[in-house]
């Protein structure tokens, strides 16, 4: 405690008298210790971007009404309702709270040309039923830190890892009673991510990141892990692992099987003056661990990968004070539900409310 | 008399037209769609404040180890702990995402007016072994803000809080207590939480001088609102959705407890904060700071017990105390903070509030 103490004054003396935007070699180069706006923008349109948001979802298809099961002694994932019989069958509004930022950190500007940071972005996520005892269904940690590229404000490229971690609402697992096994988890810790965006004109932005799992990384559930990936603490194999604690057969993956993860889009502004912008946004997301049908004795190199598609509208605030922006979004989506624990359940919805990017 | 009241309201407001109109000659009216950081700024040292944060937290003693979840046994009309871990693990991870922005904000000359909305997700994880999120917080509101001549800032709003437990711990429960039956028709035990949805807030900042900040805040649940745990209910809450049903007798009953009898007037679930925040400019680059906050709650009466309430109890009071430094010197505009505090109150997660603790934090924040 006292070490860490010790750290954390260090730092602060260390850095608040340097803490201020440098010019350097003649104003040729420039430094700046923290940037609130981060050179790599969050999409708008992906429901898992480090954007914050207050969405409200009208399901038209997909509505999350049972969890998957592990360990349950049948050598499968079994479905287990959480909401019996007719409960809440016609009930289709969801409520999503996300918050999240994106930061830059140690930026170095040469001539305003290439400009590095180290780029930190998190969020929260959770979703609540809109109805009943508005139930909240789940929570996902989202981290990525890494490397910034930004040059001549047109191209930027980030490097480094990204972190996704699910996990089940305390009021959705207390209706379930006495299921033996373990709810099925989706975790991916650490995964390496490359990502481009490119910004032709001020008006467009198109962006593609791609996610691998580390050599040597945690995943969840078992029947996702690649043969290649080996536990970070014993270097065995993480799905032989992993595999014996979900009680299910171990799957033998073909070498293309990484568990990629391939996400694209394009954002397109219309300006409006002394009001901001009109926008649309499309994101598509490709996973490869859709090859496995989420099932046991699912996977087959022939299947193909899942895809998400979410298309969005709006009005984006234009910012004279701060930074950052704010929208009103609506969206429609046609994927995964909007949370990493549930990937197994495909729906269809139309978003409507608050997107801060901050 | 009606005539006479009718043109006494017509005057004021002409008089009040009058005025801004003439002070728009002097002051000009300026307009923001949304400027985003708040007028209304976030407490530094407040465990609940929606800034973003990333801290470790150790705890200073085996008292303040959250090791336990709360139940109602209906069986013997109690509340009682069960234990979901016995490592006594002193070090954590605290995760909080949170944002409070400012929209729609007029100016007009030192008098500024705006909306706010807040929100933010709050969440710790032990930090050894499977690093098993303990629970997750909820917490949003919106209101509106005013700020005079730059020094007073008054707010008004709702605010809404809602606990989580978090689901490894949950099935740390259970194969702690083999057997343990929490959800079934038959079941005796009854998982408590801790919800305020929703209670009316009102602050007031001062800031006389730059470098120095006090605030308050008051906190009292609507007379329609979910609270939970049963015992906190005060006596003259209805259920929202109801037009008489008694909030206390329906989520006691919820919790299986019977027989109970409701709270005197006195007994309002009122939650105080005040606080203190001091900074010392170090030449442009920032300010070192040191911050202080107080919190008092009125629900500290029940002891967090059935049975347990009497109005002679005291409420109960945090204290946090700590600093750091601050990498921006603009009065609003967001903030990145080194930062470390101490706290003797409740752990900080929301469903917590029955375990006292005393931990110390440090990490990074940002807010605006």
């Amino acid at each position: 405690m006292k070490r860490c103490l010790g750290v954390i004054l260090f730092l602060v003396f260390l850095l608040s008298p340097c803490f201020s935007t440098y010019h350097l070699a003649r104003d040729i180069l420039s430094f700046d210790w923290f940037a609130a706006d981060a050179l790599y923008p969050s999409s708008i349109a992906n429901p898992f971007s480090s954007t914050s948001a207050l969405n409200l979802l009208y399901l038209t298809d997909g509505q999350p009404r049972s969890i998957k099961y592990t360990d349950t002694g049948t050598g499968k994932y079994d479905e287990v309702a959480f909401l019996k019989e007719g409960a809440y069958v016609d009930k289709r509004l969801y409520l999503q709270l996300k918050t999240g930022l994106n930061i830059g950190l140690f930026r170095f500007s040469y001539r305003d040309v290439i400009e590095s940071e180290l780029g930190f972005q998190g969020a929260l996520n959770s979703v609540f039923q809109a109805f009943g005892g508005a139930d909240n269904l789940g929570f996902d940690g989202i981290f990525f830190v890494g490397m910034n590229v930004r040059a001549f404000h047109f191209l930027t490229m980030r490097v480094g890892l990204q972190h996704y971690s699910g996990h089940y609402g305390d009021e959705t697992l207390e209706k379930i009673n006495g299921q033996e096994g373990d709810p099925v988890e989706y975790t991916r810790d650490n995964n390496f991510l490359f990502g481009v965006s490119v910004q032709p004109a001020s008006f467009v932005r198109l962006y593609l990141d791609a996610n691998l799992p580390l050599e040597k990384s945690w995943m969840h559930p078992a029947i996702h892990i690649p043969s290649w990936v080996l536990k970070p603490t014993t270097g065995t194999s993480l799905q032989t692992v992993e595999a014996s604690n979900e009680n299910i057969p171990e799957t033998d993956f073909a070498n293309s099987y990484k568990a990629w993860i391939i996400d694209g889009g394009v954002e397109l502004h219309y300006p409006l003056r002394d009001l901001g912008s009109l926008f649309f946004v499309a994101d598509v997301v490709a996973n490869q661990d859709g090859q496995t049908l989420h099932q046991v004795g699912g996977y087959d190199p022939d299947n193909p990968w899942e895809f998400e598609y979410t298309l969005g509208v709006g009005l984006e605030f234009d910012q004279s004070v701060g930074f950052g922006h704010a929208r009103i979004l609506c969206s429609y989506h046609d994927g995964r539900f909007p949370l990493l624990n549930f990937f197994y359940q495909r729906s269809k919805y139309f978003g409507v409310g608050f997107s801060l990017s901050l | 008399m009606r005539f006479l009241s009718y043109i006494r309201k017509k005057i004021l407001l002409v008089a009040v037209v009058a005025f801004f109109a003439g002070t728009s000659g002097v002051w000009a009216i300026s307009f923001q769609w949304a400027p985003l950081d708040p007028l209304f700024r976030e407490a530094l040292a407040d465990p609940f404040a929606c800034s973003t944060s990333f801290r470790y937290l150790g705890v200073l003693d085996e008292a303040s180890v959250p090791d336990s979840v709360l139940v109602a046994n209906s069986e013997s009309q109690q509340y009682e702990k069960i234990m979901y871990d016995n490592t006594l693990q002193r070090g954590y991870w605290q995760m909080k995402s949170a944002v409070n922005v400012g929209l729609l904000r007029v100016t007009l000359g030192p008098v500024q007016a705006e909306g706010y909305i807040q929100g933010g997700l709050n969440t710790v994880f032990q930090k050894q072994g499977s690093v098993d999120a303990l629970g997750f917080d909820g917490m949003y509101g919106a209101g509106m803000t005013m700020r005079f001549f730059g020094i007073v800032a008054i707010q008004a709003g709702f605010h809404h809080f809602s606990g989580h437990w978090g689901d490894e711990i949950l099935a740390d429960l259970q194969e702690s207590n083999p057997g343990l039956d929490l959800y079934s028709s038959t079941s005796t035990y009854h998982l408590e939480e801790y919800t305020r949805g929703n209670s009316w807030l009102a602050g007031i900042s001062l800031e006389p001088v730059i470098w120095g900040r006090l605030y308050f805040f008051a906190e009292l649940p609507m007379k329609k609102a979910w609270i939970r745990p049963g015992i906190h209910v005060p006596a003259d809450t209805i259920k929202p959705g109801s037009e008489d049903t008694n909030q206390f007798e329906n989520i006691t009953g919820q919790e299986g407890l019977s027989g109970l009898t409701a709270y005197d007037s006195s007994y309002k679930a009122w939650r105080l904060q005040t606080g203190l925040e001091l900074r010392f400019p170090v030449w442009k680059m920032g300010s070192f700071f040191l911050a202080g906050d107080v919190q008092v709650h009125q629900d500290g009466q029940t002891l967090h017990q059935v049975g347990g309430y009497d109005p002679d109890n005291p409420w109960e009071f945090e204290y946090t105390v700590g600093g750091g430094f601050e990498f921006n010197q603009s009065v609003l505009g967001r903030k990145m903070r080194l930062e470390c505090y101490y706290h003797n109150g409740r752990f900080p997660l929301l469903n917590y509030f029955f375990q006292r603790s005393k931990y110390v934090v440090m990490g990074i924040a940002i807010s605006g």
